[in-house]
């Protein structure tokens, strides 16, 4: 077919993800509403923090399309500025999620206290997972194009910005579906 | 062609002598090799279900038997077909796809061969990580329920291959059976998974010019429909089983009715798996069976991309009813009709296979080798079963249907004369292909008679005593019940099955030593593959073939048409260089999965969380990351 | 052999696509803004215009950032395809679980999990006017306003009791043994119905899961006491010190005559031997 072959694995690779995220919201979906008791959402939910952790996904976003422009230029040390930039991204909107997490925690709010904890924890917690894993690519990324071992530093960037946008959009299909329609 | 990034090459031209000893077994990035490691693994599986399945027959051949006790029949039932399905028919399906893939397009190998040699290793893990506890039980079966090691009292896997909750949750399974289980299904799902990118890219990138997509041999397109089903279906009980350990583990209630959860939630999940699952299992073999019909009727496949695109409708479709295995859970009348015309709708494409199979017979000039012979059986038997499953569709006449030996006796049908049929005729026709000698047609031929007639008697009778009220997954029935001849006559037909399947198996190491010799087209058969000598050199083709039709191979010697031609001068030949990195990297995913089991032991097991993790952490890393290792 | 490397097919984005990159990102930042309103209060947006503006940042993301636009379509098909797939999915999930309703909403925001959910029992009872009763846990949801098939006549319904049973025809004629024995003899078949699956037909319930009914002492206590626990349910109190995390569920939809049965089997069953309950008593209660 004559395209990059780890670009094709790749998004074969996110169709996948596709379903096993959709597996974990149609869980939350499912069980929406039949917690029977509390803590429920709007209990716990703390706006501000929800909003800068979108906010800080969404520009980790532009700083790895920046990233994979200034690699396909061949401008090594710009893109691993951009790199970078998308990895303390990554780390904030981990710090976020930590910090919500023992928040809620704090309220009461646990995986076995009720079906939201579970489906709340367990969705928003393999999406962390994701962002940990995918700040762990940045860094070997960063680490291989500095040290010259990469062969085509332009097309591995792509794909792994490509990972990382796809747990970016994930966040965004999260922050509706469990975060704003509870205030609807 | 596209190459691999970072992944370096060694220059072989012409360089044929294959390495032997174990490290190059263990190294081996070849899929000619890794699709043998398959196939003899799924033999040796296949065989343990056997006897799995015949111990449940004899167990079952009389009414109030004590053969085995009912706790252990629940295991012998949950692993037998845990066993055929993910160690039986995928493995022996994943043989051929790594055979005969890269041959059929005309490639060297597959696009990561590094990935596939990790996929087989990270299957052979899972496969131990199930059946280990066969080892582990004896000794632990007599433990006192009060001691630390309690949990070990029951290890076999007894929750059913279906694990339904809230049977397998901590209430009703407290013991480390349903954790062996889950954790060996975890392992198998990603090595699928991985698998299935390699394939996928390899199909879309990987062809030989002039190779279109639908120049594509049938097998290969049904491989790559199967590979997509696999990559978005395993997710599904990826999840599934991630929520049931969370139930297990850490006191969660996604399946737990008295906090709100829905033991359903896991049916869904599980089906939603589940019935792409099926079809995943089925489609290789039609796929062969679309390959050896028209060799041996020395037509070319009636209406090809008809029995293509039919092959798609059927893994599209296949995601939408998954819900009629549930149609006794009170989903509401809705729910059912809306299920009950998907799955009737599937019939369709399906049918059309049948029917393009059959005019590719007629008028033919039919060879009945014994590839030939599975093959008429495959199309006979899972016809069969395709009228019972068309039956289960309709919901108030799987009321009656649902949990009952008819289901036993169509899922047999359409696996058994099915699946298994098409793998043995693909047995037979690529055995010449793969070892340069011929499987021994005159034996073919009898075991084909005695796994035909044993199967018939085994399965058959099943339609009846089902409908009769015989329930599934009883370890006994009273006598009285007008089953008792109908199971004894069962159970004989098992045991001649089983002898067929042991002469199979003497045949096909003895033909290994002394079969005829096979030249490179003994068949005079259509496909890439068939270029290739017998076996092929490790670089399978000397130069990449320019292809002009589907049939090159055919057409070439018998026109119309040039088929395929070979390039001018020499080609420069591109071999990945062995690697011990998978089968480590497949330890420690291996070992991350399987600590969780032991975490119900003592939090000790963390640490083998953690070597987990530091292995697959340096194999990836000196993998993927430093070129020239 | 690999994708060109712009992703716009625009001329002018193949000349400068960080400024291209930079105004997406504004517009996807202005569309969050906006879509974050309702979480300070500001405005309230319905739900369908939440969802369509995240599957508009969806896709843009999808198109620009990884290229999707312009890129070769075997891309596109290779995400959008399971993509479309898994949304089909998820509703029919939904569907089949009854999840398209909004179960609960508060206007405040507590702290106390017992404080709220009894606020929660009090928003459902009173602002409520349409139940929605799940098949399998029995338990009821109030559904959103706005869900087209919730009417005043189903909760209603509901709240209505069932048709009186045959057997306490002529009720008030009955000598106190008649009606114990019909109390009795319909409380065993109501029970084993309704609450058999989790109290058990033993009474003896599931250690820490299901309190026990025999030794209990709302059953042995006061019958006021024993038939609110039925009508509204019950959480968070510990029984002989065991506490259940579970919360037991209200059954206002079981009519007078069968809650009355249903208490007086109880309170006459294994081994419990405290009286009987008249209908009458459990209509005066709801």
């Amino acid at each position: 077919m004559g395209v990059d072959n780890y670009k094709l694995a790749m998004w074969t690779f996110l169709g996948s993800e596709c379903f096993f995220f959709g597996s974990l919201i149609g869980t939350y979906m499912s069980y929406r509403g039949k917690s029977l008791t509390g803590p429920y959402p709007l209990d716990v939910f703390d706006p501000a923090v929800t909003s800068i952790s979108t906010f800080d996904l969404l520009a980790s976003s532009l700083f790895m399309v920046l990233a994979v422009h200034y690699a396909k230029a061949g401008e090594i040390n710009k893109m691993l500025g951009w790199v970078a930039a998308t990895m303390v991204g990554g780390l904030i909107f981990l710090g976020f999620q930590y910090y919500e997490f023992s928040h809620f925690v704090h309220e009461g709010l646990t995986l076995k206290s009720n079906l939201f904890g579970a489906t709340f924890y367990v969705l928003t917690g393999f999406h962390g997972t994701h962002v940990a894993v995918g700040v762990l690519l940045l860094g070997s990324l960063a680490w291989s194009a500095k040290r010259g071992h990469l062969a085509n530093i332009g097309e591995t960037t792509e794909v792994i910005g490509l990972y990382w946008h796809f747990v970016d959009v994930v966040w965004i299909v999260i922050f509706t579906l469990v975060y704003l329609l509870e205030y609807t | 062609m596209a190459t691999p990034a970072a992944v370096p090459h060694t220059h072989e031209a012409g360089h044929s002598a294959s390495p032997s000893g174990l490290w190059s077994w263990l190294t081996t990035v070849d899929h000619k090799r890794i699709g043998i490691l398959y196939g003899l693994s799924a033999l040796a599986f296949f065989v343990l279900g056997g006897v799995e399945g015949l111990i449940i027959r004899s167990q079952l051949s009389v009414p109030n038997n004590d053969l085995v006790s009912a706790p252990f029949y629940n295991a012998l039932f949950t692993m037998h077909g845990t066993t055929m399905i993910f160690l039986g028919v995928m493995p022996l399906s994943a043989a051929f796809f790594n055979y005969m893939i890269p041959l059929q397009i005309g490639a060297r190998d597959v696009v990561f061969p590094r990935l596939n040699a990790f996929s087989y290793w990270l299957f052979l893990f899972g496969a131990f990580v199930l059946n280990v506890p066969f080892l582990i039980q004896p000794f632990t079966a007599g433990l006192d329920p009060s001691s630390t090691l309690a949990p070990l009292i029951r290890v076999i896997p007894d929750g059913g291959w279906f694990g339904y909750a809230t049977l397998t949750g901590k209430e009703f399974s407290p013991y480390l059976s349903i954790d062996f289980w889950v954790a060996g299904l975890q392992i198998l799902g990603i090595a699928s998974m991985a698998a299935g990118f390699n394939f996928i890219v390899t199909i879309f990138n990987m062809r030989a010019p002039g190779m279109t997509m639908l120049r594509m041999p049938v097998f290969t397109w049904m491989t790559l429909v199967v590979q997509f089903l696999v990559v978005l279906s395993f997710p599904c009980i990826t999840v599934a089983l991630i929520l049931l350990l969370m139930d297990r583990l850490f006191g969660t209630h996604f399946y737990i009715p008295s906090a709100g959860g829905d033991p359903l939630l896991w049916q869904h999940l599980f089906w939603l798996f589940g019935h792409p699952e099926v079809y995943i299992l089925i489609l290789p073999a039609m796929g062969i069976v679309s390959e050896v019909l028209p060799v041996f009727s020395r037509k070319p496949l009636f209406g090809a991309p008809f029995v293509i695109f039919s092959g798609i409708t059927i893994g599209l479709l296949g995601f939408g009813v998954w819900a009629h295995h549930m149609f006794t859970t009170g989903l509401g009348a809705a729910a059912d009709a809306a299920f009950s015309v998907t799955t009737m709708l599937i019939a369709i494409p399906t049918g059309v296979k049948i029917f393009n199979w059959i005019f590719t017979l007629w008028g033919g000039q039919i060879r009945l080798t014994t590839s030939m012979l599975f093959a008429l059986g495959f199309v006979g038997m899972f016809t069969m079963g395709g009228l019972s499953g068309i039956m289960h569709s309709s919901p108030p006449v799987d009321l009656q249907q649902q949990d009952s030996y008819f289901v036993v006796a169509h899922f047999h049908y359409v696996l058994f004369g099915g699946a298994i049929f098409g793998l043995f005729s693909g047995i037979y026709y690529w055995f010449p292909k793969m070892s340069g000698r011929f499987l021994d047609e005159t034996w073919g031929k009898i075991i084909f008679a005695l796994v035909l007639g044993g199967f018939n008697l085994t399965f058959f009778p099943m339609h009846f005593v089902g409908a009769w009220g015989m329930p599934r997954r009883i370890y006994t029935y009273d006598e009285g019940m007008g089953w008792d001849q109908v199971n004894l006559l069962e159970t004989i037909g098992a045991f001649t099955l089983a002898f067929g399947v042991l002469l199979f198996l003497i045949s096909f190491f003895r033909s290994m030593r002394n079969g005829a010799k096979a030249g490179a087209n003994p068949w005079d058969a259509a496909t890439l593959e068939w270029i290739t000598t017998s076996p092929p050199a490790v670089h399978n083709f000397d130069k990449t073939p320019m292809v002009y039709s589907d049939r090159p191979v055919w057409e070439k010697s018998h026109g119309p048409g040039p088929g395929y031609s070979l390039p001018e001068g020499e080609e420069h030949i591109h071999l990945p260089p062995p690697s011990i990195k998978p089968l480590i990297g497949a330890v420690g995913v291996g070992m991350f999965l399987t600590s969780f089991v032991a975490l119900n032991l003592s939090i000790l097991a963390l640490g083998m969380t953690a070597l987990g993790l530091a292995l697959i952490f340096y194999s990836f890393y000196t993998w993927f990351l430093e070129p020239g290792h | 052999m690999s994708a060109p490397t712009q992703g716009g097919g625009h001329a002018s984005a193949a000349h400068n696509p960080i400024r291209m990159y930079i105004g997406i990102f504004v517009a996807l930042t202005v569309v969050t803004l906006f879509e974050m309103l309702p979480l300070f209060g500001i405005v309230n947006l319905p739900g369908a215009l939440l969802l369509g503006l995240s599957a508009l940042k969806f896709v843009v993301v999808c198109s620009f950032f990884m290229h999707l636009w312009g890129d070769h379509p075997v891309f596109s098909r290779l995400f959008y395809i399971p993509l479309a797939m898994v949304i089909l999915t998820v509703m029919a999930l939904m569907s089949m679980f009854g999840s398209w309703t909004l179960a609960y909403r508060t206007t405040e925001r507590g702290t106390d999990t017992e404080e709220v959910a009894a606020r929660y029992r009090g928003v459902w009872e009173g602002e409520c006017n349409a139940w929605v009763k799940s098949a399998f846990t029995g338990n009821e949801y109030c559904s959103s306003p706005w869900v087209a098939f919730s009417t005043d006549a189903a909760y209603a319904a509901l709240q209505q009791p069932v048709a009186d049973i045959p057997e306490f025809a002529g009720w008030d004629t009955k000598t106190p043994d008649e009606k114990q024995a019909v109390l009795m003899a319909v409380g065993e078949g109501v029970y084993n119905t309704n609450c058999g699956a989790c109290h058990q037909a033993t009474g003896l319930g599931l250690p820490t899961v299901f309190p026990p009914l025999a030794n209990d002492p709302m059953v042995a206590g006061p019958a006021e006491a024993h038939i609110g626990v039925v009508l509204k349910g019950m959480s968070g109190v510990a029984i002989n010190g065991v506490s259940y995390a579970s919360a037991m569920p209200a059954w206002p939809q079981l009519s007078d005559q069968q809650i009355a049965a249903i208490v007086t089997y109880e309170r006459n069953s294994w081994g419990n031997k405290s009286g009987m309950v008249e209908p009458a008593q459990v209509a005066a209660l709801r």
